[in-house]
């Protein structure tokens, strides 16, 4: 799986803490995410997209 | 929306403060067994290696300990959640997997006490060493596994 995270998350000028603060999970489960290597659940995803500003369907890339 | 965040960080507060008071207790029982080894060992005559040996692993415990509580204290206190929802799948697996091995586990120390003991003549486990076997070997499958899936990730 592929994320646009970073690349949003940049364009938003957040850090990583400070999109983990929004979406009420821990900086760790921000940087597993954005490597791939972490699935979230919907209810994470949905709020992930909506920090970002975008849908889930654009926001994760299935391979 | 709000009130439930609220309550999720009123929670994750009590949390923090049990953690605290966990680690301050450990950090005593700690203190106290080392008094206790060092008391035994200035009885038997003047100050030896032991209380260096085992001052410099005191440190170090409390230390991490110290350590560990302030890293944790400071990303609640920015807002971050104590657990979230990568960290509860995570201890799930762990303890799912904990649960089954101690399974395995205690059914071959139960074959060794019934047969090898019995049968065979094996040295036998007096009870508080077993008990003692079963903590650290539950401790260990449980911490060792949270660490590796924690590292691995999931997806």
């Amino acid at each position: 799986m592929k994320t646009r995270i970073k690349e949003l998350r940049a364009r938003y000028n957040l850090t990583q803490e400070q999109l983990a603060i929004r979406v009420g999970v821990r900086r760790e489960t921000i940087v597993f995410l954005e490597k791939g290597k972490y699935n979230p659940s919907l209810e994470l995803a949905h709020k992930v997209a909506k920090a970002l500003k975008t849908t889930i369907d654009e926001l994760f890339i299935f391979d | 929306m709000k009130d439930a965040k609220d309550a999720k960080k009123m929670k994750d507060g009590k949390r923090l403060l049990a953690m605290k008071v966990f680690a301050a207790t450990f950090a005593l029982l700690l203190i106290l067994f080392w008094v206790c080894i060092v008391i035994a060992e200035m009885g038997k005559g003047p100050i030896g290696p032991i209380f260096f040996v085992t001052l410099i692993p005191l440190i170090g415990i409390l230390a991490i300990l110290f350590i560990m509580m302030r890293r944790i204290s400071k990303s609640v206190e920015s807002g971050m959640p104590l657990k979230d929802e990568r960290i509860r799948r995570i201890e799930n697996k762990a303890g799912n997997y904990t649960t089954q091995l101690t399974l395995y586990f205690l059914l071959v120390l139960a074959f060794y006490i019934g047969f090898g003991v019995e049968d065979y003549g094996w040295p036998m486990v007096p009870v508080r060493y077993i008990a003692w076997i079963v903590f650290f070997f539950v401790a260990a499958v449980f911490f060792g596994l949270r660490w590796q899936f924690s590292r691995k990730g999931d997806a």
